[in-house]
């Protein structure tokens, strides 16, 4: 056990994987001498540049996602360091129109064990903060991760890294050089699976990312005035666990679901959609969405903060689905 | 090496094939005239090496790496009996595999990134074995081309890419569209290799790319290969080509790669004229009856997968962790 900060568990993930397994290599700008950007790759040259698996790349973001589906499909395991979450958009046609198609395409004679780091949301940068969520989200094969806590980023990277298809891991920038925490380097987290962060019983806030921590934030505030929320931390946003949020919603009676990302594709939709399917296509408890408005991320410092929600912003709508539920039960 | 009689045959069932296709699929993109790149730079590589050909002649690389011209043409038909079970297309993506690489979409120029990413792949475990690539000069102008070969120049990649002009890309024309004076300067300003050669004369391409396999697997690097070539037929079934006159193509008629082979075998003894035509004749009738033959699966159920998770495919592919 070693306390780590996520960033530094995420490379110690990287390192373990590079030493266990002779496949895997990383690629990507400014990950040699320098580090890696935010000090992504720490470490890694020294550890392996000499035996040419650290690969310091020029800004050809498609070709570093494209030759790393080409190396996959050989039988390398890669990792692309792609610095931002907004670079993913160069990338999409290896990526995911064809690189998440390969498995389904060949019936599993040929898959793409890949995995592209991304650094997301609003964070210490001014800029870079567009996530691109939903747009990866819309196509079938690809898997997402989204860790929130130092021992999720170590279990989750190791996880996509052994796995047989494209995974993309979002690492947001207001948590990665966050507190530190213990990390046990044995614990196996699988990719699809959420977690409660913590129990309550009035009602339930579903989110991910940074959006976790200001979910958990409200939650403090709420408890001060006898409402108990329960939160739930996505930590892959593909394969969803529409399975888990449900359980907790029909729990607690109520849902708030709360993203960073943009409304219309993405979790909150993807969530809705899933807890509708059922025999009757309703959910049995109210579902409300919290989302930044549908435009692009603003420069402002106080547009910025205003455009994502704000752990004012959970708490009062989580105050406000109950006395709606209250007025609803009294009408 | 591929003897000069097997490369005239290759090609020889490299027509066959194509042309029955164009009887039988309005779908299909005819490759006439453009055989002796794709036959004379595939020839002479190894089952470790990295095949990635352009999708205009893909089929006939495949052939000619053994695969039955049954398979191919259920692939091409999308039935059941082809290579991905009616799950992709097998005339763009044939025989996908570890050393074999095809279009997973329809877009033009991520294969040359696959194509140099299987090469860096080679480069770091099996050294001495070579990636080729093949692209149009439509693909030729595609930005993430450019940016593999400066990856591949920049990690010195064992790689040879040959660009089959057959100087349309559609309608476009190669000597409107490629801006330049040739399009292998591309190459040589990034300190690649570069030649530029007759893409109708199959011997031409079979030395100048194997040239370049010999410097990739001795450790050289990548190279360029510009083979200038033709489009006899359109770009597509029924394609009106109001772009192009029709003196223009009998002129490209007369520089026929079959033709031209043929002749030269005869003329050294090689090849009996008679028996040059009966062979052909047979190789026509053969491919002709197996691809109507293999038009008449289509009624044949698949079985559909539901999910595209790699896992859920093939489940002893689930993660071991």
């Amino acid at each position: 056990m070693t306390r780590m900060t996520m960033s530094e568990a995420i490379v110690a993930a990287v390192a373990d994987e590079m030493a266990a397994d002779p496949s895997v290599y990383l690629i990507g700008q400014d990950i040699g001498v320098f580090g890696g950007p935010m000090q992504s790759a720490k470490g890694l040259w020294e550890a392996f540049g000499a035996q040419g698996r650290v690969i310091d790349a020029p800004i050809s973001e498609a070709a570093m996602v494209g030759t790393a589906v080409g190396a996959a499909m050989a039988g390398s395991r890669p990792i692309v360091d792609l610095m931002f979450a907004e670079f993913l958009a160069l990338t999409m046609t290896p990526l995911a129109l064809e690189g998440a198609s390969v498995a389904f395409r060949t019936r599993g004679q040929v898959t793409v064990p890949l995995v592209v780091r991304a650094k997301c949301g609003v964070g210490p940068h001014r800029g870079h903060a567009e996530s691109c969520v939903g747009m990866l989200m819309s196509f079938p094969g690809l898997k997402v991760a989204m860790p929130t806590t130092p021992q999720d980023a170590y279990s989750l990277m190791r996880s996509a890294i052994r796995d047989a298809n494209p995974v993309v891991v979002l690492e947001h920038m207001s948590l990665l050089h966050g507190a530190r925490a213990e990390v046990d380097p044995e614990l196996v987290i699988p990719l699809g699976a959420a977690a409660v962060r913590r129990d309550g019983t009035d009602l339930t806030v579903v989110a991910s990312g940074l959006m976790v921590q200001r979910a958990l934030r409200a939650a403090a505030e709420l408890a001060k005035e006898g409402v108990e929320a329960e939160v739930v931390d996505l930590r892959s946003v593909a394969p969803l666990d529409v399975g888990l949020a449900r359980a907790s919603a029909e729990r607690t009676g109520a849902l708030i679901v709360v993203e960073e990302s943009w409304p219309g594709s993405g979790p909150a939709a993807a969530l809705c959609a899933g807890l509708l399917d059922t025999p009757l296509g309703r959910t049995g408890f109210p579902v409300r969405l919290l989302q930044p408005p549908a435009t692009p991320v603003p420069f402002a410092a106080s547009l910025e903060t205003a455009f994502v929600p704000s752990v004012a912003d959970i708490a009062h709508a989580a105050r406000t689905l109950r006395s709606t539920m209250r007025g609803t039960v009294t009408a | 090496m591929t003897t000069e009689l097997a490369l005239w045959q290759a090609m020889v069932e490299a027509r066959a094939f194509d042309q029955a296709m164009c009887r039988h699929n309005g779908h299909w993109h005819e490759a006439r005239g453009e055989e002796a790149v794709f036959v004379g730079a595939y020839a002479d590589l190894g089952p470790d090496d990295v095949v990635a050909p352009h999708f205009r002649g893909t089929c006939a690389v495949a052939l000619q790496r053994g695969t039955s011209p049954e398979t191919l043409a259920a692939g091409v038909f999308g039935t059941r009996g082809s290579d991905s079970g009616g799950h992709w297309r097998g005339d763009i993506c044939p025989t996908p595999g570890p050393r074999s690489i095809g279009m997973f979409s329809g877009s033009l120029g991520t294969s040359v990134s696959y194509a140099t990413g299987a090469a860096l792949h080679l480069a770091r475990t099996s050294p001495g074995a070579v990636a080729v690539c093949s692209f149009g000069d439509g693909t030729a102008n595609s930005g993430i081309v450019a940016e593999s070969l400066n990856l591949a120049a920049m990690l010195a990649l064992p790689i040879v890419y040959v660009c089959q002009d057959n100087q349309y890309a559609t309608s476009l024309p190669s000597a409107v569209a490629l801006a330049g004076e040739r399009v292998s300067d591309r190459a040589r300003a990034l300190g690649i290799v570069a030649t530029d050669i007759d893409g109708n004369d199959v011997l031409a391409v079979r030395e100048a790319v194997g040239q370049a396999v010999a410097r990739s697997r001795a450790g050289a690097g990548p190279s360029f290969v510009h083979a200038l070539t033709y489009r006899m037929g359109g770009h597509y079934m029924n394609d009106p080509e109001t772009y192009r006159t029709p003196e223009e193509v009998a002129a490209w008629a007369e520089r026929d790669p079959i033709a031209r082979l043929q002749q030269l075998l005869v003329g050294h003894g090689v090849l009996d004229p008679a028996e040059a035509e009966a062979h052909s004749a047979a190789t026509h009738a053969r491919l002709e009856a197996i691809v109507a033959e293999a038009k008449e699966r289509d009624d044949e159920e698949i079985t559909p997968t539901v999910s595209a998770f790699a896992e859920d495919v093939r489940p002893e592919l689930r993660s071991a962790s």
